[in-house]
């Protein structure tokens, strides 16, 4: 009995010896790349551009997707066309809320061959008051404008509501 | 004889130096005040410098800033009270008239904000907006009551639902609508629970009718027609 257990204990133990070259006949057969030892978490051999490129591509897509920060369609944003007749006028400028009724700020371009001064500018959205400038000494109200409101000084400013289509 | 004319010439010139620099220190503790209240650095300079050139001495500028201390003292918006002083200083408006337009708009923001906080607690999201926009409104000829029946309404207070029938109400008003006449569009415009774009459509078609030569009721009458109840009624 202390035999056969014995003999089961050397069985269990038992390892055969690989035939002498055994290891060197089986890293030669294999590709050169698998033989060479990874060193850190760079793949190597190349096999990074392949995910590189998608990620590239993916990110020229996202970008293509989202608008610009700056356009004129900014949250908030809307461009507002403003313009008056004054055939006769040598400067035609723009005060408002929306520049805080700084002079010199807005100048209209013009006149156009039939006297128009013109100007588009972007506004917040919003409730908003202005009134033109003429040669820097003649206030004019907006005729074309729908609302027009008595400033307490005398003039007329005109009013307007500005607001993006999405958020009114 | 030289020494003593020498020593009276010192002495007459350093009294208007030390006047000089004495008023300068003013306007820099004037500018100071000024950007305390929130106002930019930029506009702060820009309209010290307007009073300066019109000739105002600092204890003048500072009366003509005290509506805009004093809503800051309130917690009231003061955006649009600088603004009135730029506006009046832009348009070569004496400064005295310009306070005057300033203490009537900050009675109107007293006014607009005791009537928004007596149907809301606190003054928190988009309170300043609508209080800037009834001071407007009431500075456009509206009444204080038509504010307080409106907000008394029953049902939710939606501060932007609010905001453009107050300014379609402003509008209105400045077209000759009377007050109940005002009221009662802006009231229809929340029954109906109009968006912003169908409230500034609505305003639209009275100042188109009111080219044509309709009156209000003719207008009014039409406003709310469907064009479907328009063909059956046909």
């Amino acid at each position: 009995m202390h035999d056969h257990d014995h003999l089961e204990q050397r069985l269990s133990q038992h390892r055969t010896q690989a035939p002498e070259g055994f290891a060197d006949r089986v890293m030669e057969s294999l590709p050169t790349w698998r033989k060479s030892e990874r060193r850190g978490w760079w793949p190597a051999h190349g096999r990074w551009v392949a995910p590189a490129l998608a990620g590239a591509a993916a990110m020229f897509f996202i970008m293509l997707a989202v608008p610009p920060l700056h356009s004129s369609e900014q949250a908030g944003e809307v461009v507002f066309h403003f313009e008056l007749h004054a055939p006769g006028a040598d400067k035609v400028e723009l005060l408002g809320t929306f520049n805080n009724w700084k002079s010199g700020d807005i100048v209209l371009q013009g006149p156009d061959a039939s006297g128009h001064w013109t100007a588009s500018v972007e506004l917040p959205e919003g409730r908003h008051e202005y009134i033109f400038l003429v040669d820097g000494d003649r206030w004019v109200t907006d005729p074309k404008g729908a609302t027009h409101r008595p400033d307490g000084f005398g003039q007329v400013n005109t009013v307007i509501k500005v607001y993006d289509e999405d958020n009114a | 004889m030289h020494r003593a004319i020498a020593l009276a010439l010192l002495f007459c010139g350093a009294v208007p130096a030390d006047q000089v620099e004495h008023s300068s220190q003013n306007w820099k503790q004037l500018r100071g005040k000024n950007l305390e209240m929130g106002i930019s650095g930029e506009r702060v300079d820009r309209v010290v410098a307007e009073c300066r050139k019109a000739g105002l001495t600092v204890a003048e500028a500072e009366e003509l800033f005290c509506p805009v201390y004093a809503a800051h003292d309130e917690q009231l918006p003061t955006e649009c009270l600088f603004l009135k002083i730029e506006e009046g200083l832009a348009k070569g408006v004496d400064w005295k008239d310009v306070h005057k337009a300033t203490d009537r708009r900050l009675e109107c923001l007293r006014q607009a904000d005791g009537l928004v906080m007596a149907v809301r607690s606190g003054r928190g999201g988009q309170h300043q907006h609508l209080v800037m926009h009834v001071c407007m409104a009431m500075e456009s000829g509206l009444s204080a009551d038509v504010f307080a029946k409106l907000f008394s309404r029953p049902g939710g207070f939606r501060y932007g639902r609010l905001i453009h029938v107050v300014e379609a109400g402003e509008s209105l008003k400045l077209e000759g609508l009377t007050d109940s006449q005002v009221l009662h569009v802006m009231n229809d415009c929340l029954d109906r629970n109009l968006t912003g774009a169908e409230v500034f459509r609505m305003v639209d078609v009275f100042q188109e009718g009111f080219k044509q030569g309709k009156d209000y009721d003719t207008i009014h009458a039409t406003l709310w027609v469907s064009p479907s109840s328009t063909s059956s009624d046909r």
